[in-house]
């Protein structure tokens, strides 16, 4: 078991989780407002989407980049749905990160990611974490609220579902 | 069956192309007027100074090439030595390899408890950020404003420690003691300093760390560390 390693260097940088934290805490907050529209249930989002970037803060390598923005807008949306669920309320979640539309933009992305964009928000999400931020079904399973085996199960729907899509447009065509 | 296969590999090209579209399709959200509650600035500010304190150590750690590595292997789990010395402390085995220097522990593990260490004397302008303290194990760290730093560390040495020493900088060394005690400094090609000192009675081993002193000035804070049992 490794203790320790000793080494004092001249790295100044500021803490990462300080530099995300004052990026994201206002559009983290926007995020959970969208959906809770509730303030103090909205900072309790913001505060548990921390804390879940806290536990993962290693798997970032780029604070700056796209694959970072869309893991963290994943963390807040899961965390303010857990409150929402969880608190029962009754308005009508605004959930940032749908993007149906079938504009220019649409057409020129590949099946598979047509095909995904069409998924339920869950499955698409759980595709994101999978295969863009390289998570475990054990650590989307701590994101998510939920069991290492039941994402496992899920992970496997939303291939089937996929394929399904996919099998679907080539009909259609 | 869809003609596409789905392999690992595609998923996550496709994952990449969808996240960027998403990305480029969404609405900057409204900035509504964020003034957080008290407890919530509390528990963030909190939160920001574990993760400053841990990503710190981190920093420090990953850096290290190492400097000193103190490991706790499984019993039975030594490596082969060679020419192998009875160092001058006499539960420790002393090793020089091209590049490091491995002290081999071997007598039975001190139950006495972690001492308390506090450092009368470091120069001007540093300050203590971050103490981790284990079971069997401390460090605390110092840094000033420009940059500079240095760390000072305590083991507990069980039967199975090994302490290597340098790993992949090349080195000198030379003993000499701190407050009685035996110690070797290591000074390493790139001007870093490890001055590693062993309480024999305790089986206790201190090391000091730094890129920011010279020898006197490693010395001088090693000499004044009042070290209460």
């Amino acid at each position: 078991m490794l203790i320790y390693m000793a080494l004092i260097d001249n790295d100044t940088d500021k803490s990462r989780f300080s530099v995300l934290h004052r990026k994201y805490e206002q559009f983290f907050f926007s995020i959970a407002l969208g959906i809770l529209r509730n303030r103090q249930d909205a900072e309790d989002a913001v505060q548990e989407a921390f804390l879940q970037l806290a536990k993962n803060i290693h798997k970032i390598s780029d604070i700056h980049s796209n694959k970072t923005r869309s893991y963290l807008i994943i963390i807040i949306r899961n965390e303010a749905l857990k409150i929402y669920n969880a608190r029962k309320k009754h308005q009508e979640a605004q959930l940032p990160g749908d993007f149906y539309g079938e504009d220019d933009d649409y057409f020129t992305l590949s099946p598979i990611s047509r095909a995904i964009s069409r998924l339920p928000d869950e499955y698409r999400e759980l595709m994101l974490l999978k295969y863009d931020n390289g998570l475990s079904s054990k650590e989307i399973a701590e994101i998510m609220g939920s069991t290492d085996g039941a994402i496992r199960q899920k992970l496997h729907r939303a291939r089937a579902l996929l394929n399904r899509e996919l099998e679907r447009e080539e009909a259609e065509l | 069956m869809s003609k596409i296969k789905l392999t690992d590999k595609a998923l996550r090209a496709a994952a990449v192309e969808y996240r960027d579209a998403m990305l480029a399709a969404m609405p900057e959200p409204e900035e509504p007027e964020f003034e957080p509650a008290p407890r919530y600035k509390s528990n963030m500010a909190l939160l920001l100074r574990k993760m400053e304190r841990k990503e710190r150590l981190h920093r420090y750690s990953r850096r290290a090439a190492a400097a000193i590595l103190v490991l706790v292997l499984g019993s039975g789990a030594f490596i082969a030595l060679n020419g192998e010395v009875r160092a001058d402390f006499s539960a420790w085995i002393r090793s020089t390899y091209e590049n490091s220097v491995i002290y081999r522990y071997t007598a039975s593990a001190s139950n006495a408890p972690l001492p308390q260490c506090e450092l009368t004397w470091f120069p001007e302008g540093y300050e203590l950020v971050s103490r981790e303290r284990g079971e069997d194990y401390f460090v605390m760290i110092y840094e000033n404003n420009s940059g500079g730093g240095f760390m000072f560390t305590c083991n507990r040495m069980t039967e199975s420690s090994l302490m290597q020493i340098g790993i992949s900088k090349e080195f000198t060394s030379e003993s000499l003691t701190v407050n009685n005690l035996d110690a070797e400094l290591f000074r390493f090609q790139d001007g870093e300093l490890s001055l590693v000192w062993i309480d024999n009675k305790s089986n206790f081993v201190y090391s000091l760390n730094s890129n920011s002193f010279d020898e006197l000035g490693i010395l001088h804070i090693a000499e004044g560390i009042n070290i209460a049992k």
